[in-house]
């Protein structure tokens, strides 16, 4: 044989080698889906609500126009909703310290749920609406005409709702 | 013994700035609110002294002085009486805010130091025609009330004393009433 006789055999070889291989690809096979469920993530969020002012007798004030004399005790109730969801959930709710000194006195502000005082480390079984508040009063023994036409601002009482790190599982 | 110092340091490097960067994944889900709480004022004390010529002034701390019109015409053994107005504008919140002012003992200096006797009481809401007992009137908030300075001129003052003048100082304090 010579060359070309030789080189065409080669190449039919290959080319039904191909075909041939070709056929041996298909084997059995299946797929199926895990059942690996949604993954949902929780929640964390922190709104507040329309805060009010009252005097001393609990009676509203508007403080637009209100002015604070000596012996005036002034309330702020800020209404807070807390809302946690997850299962490893932990949370801290904090709030700004305005706690100032005299002559206006700012006292700390309070935290708490269903009239009692609000748990450090809140989970989501302790979601619901808090109570937030805070004092500012004019002592009486203010004397002279100390304190007068003085402003404090309250404007900075934010509150946070911060999540605790989950501890690490054993 | 170069390179294995190298490796140490590079190692070291790496943890350290592996560290810091752990730091920042520490940041877990927090929401924050805020309050509107606003500012909180205080009043302005304000008394106001209304003189018989209509002149207004404040109350200030310490020793303001509030001047008077002057007395003239005063004969020996007579006598005028001033009426002086008083006004609680204190701007309280709460539009209860009442208001004690107490006449002092008046001082009177000046040639007629001796001869001229002043007294201060308080007067009914229609002026000095008649008085109300104690030293001081209770102001409402927005109220006002009349204190009556009256000013006699001793009758056994002497001829040579005619023309002479004579500065009165009544201090006049004003407190909160609880």
């Amino acid at each position: 044989m010579n060359k070309m006789t030789k080189g065409a055999l080669a190449t039919g070889l290959g080319v039904a080698l191909l075909i041939g291989g070709g056929g041996t690809l298909a084997v059995w096979n299946q797929a199926v889906e895990a059942p690996a469920g949604t993954v949902a993530a929780g929640d964390l969020e922190l709104t507040a609500g329309q805060g009010t002012w009252t005097d001393a007798a609990g009676k509203p004030v508007s403080l637009g126009t209100y002015k604070v004399v000596p012996g005036d005790r002034l309330t702020f109730t800020q209404p807070l909703t807390v809302k946690l969801v997850g299962d490893k959930m932990r949370a801290e709710l904090t709030t700004t310290d305005l706690a100032s000194g005299s002559p206006l006195i700012v006292g700390a502000t309070t935290l708490a749920k269903d009239n009692t005082p609000a748990k450090t480390e809140l989970l989501p079984a302790d979601s619901g609406d808090y109570t937030a508040s805070v004092t500012v009063e004019l002592p009486a023994a203010t004397s002279g005409r100390v304190g007068t036409n003085l402003n404090a601002d309250l404007g900075r009482l934010t509150f946070t709702l911060e999540q605790i790190a989950p501890t690490a599982a054993p | 013994m170069k390179t294995t110092l190298r490796v140490a340091a590079l190692l070291g490097a790496a943890t350290v700035l592996g560290l810091l960067t752990v730091q920042g994944t520490l940041a877990l889900w927090s929401a924050t609110a805020s309050s509107g709480a606003q500012a909180v004022r205080t009043a302005d004390f304000t008394v106001l002294v209304r003189t018989a010529d209509g002149a207004t002034s404040a109350l200030g701390a310490g020793t303001s002085p509030v001047t008077l019109p002057p007395v003239t015409g005063l004969v020996k053994g007579g006598s005028r009486t001033t009426a002086v107005t008083l006004v609680n504008a204190t701007d309280a919140g709460s539009g209860a805010f009442r208001a004690r002012v107490t006449a002092g003992t008046p001082q009177v200096q000046g040639q007629l130091q001796s001869r001229l006797t002043v007294t201060v009481r308080p007067g009914t809401d229609a002026g000095c025609s008649a008085f109300r007992p104690g030293p001081g009137i209770d102001l409402a908030q927005g109220a006002s009330g009349v204190l009556c300075v009256t000013t006699t001129l001793a009758a056994e003052t002497p001829a040579s004393l005619g023309g002479a003048g004579a500065s009165v100082i009544i201090p006049l304090t004003a407190e909160q009433l609880p």
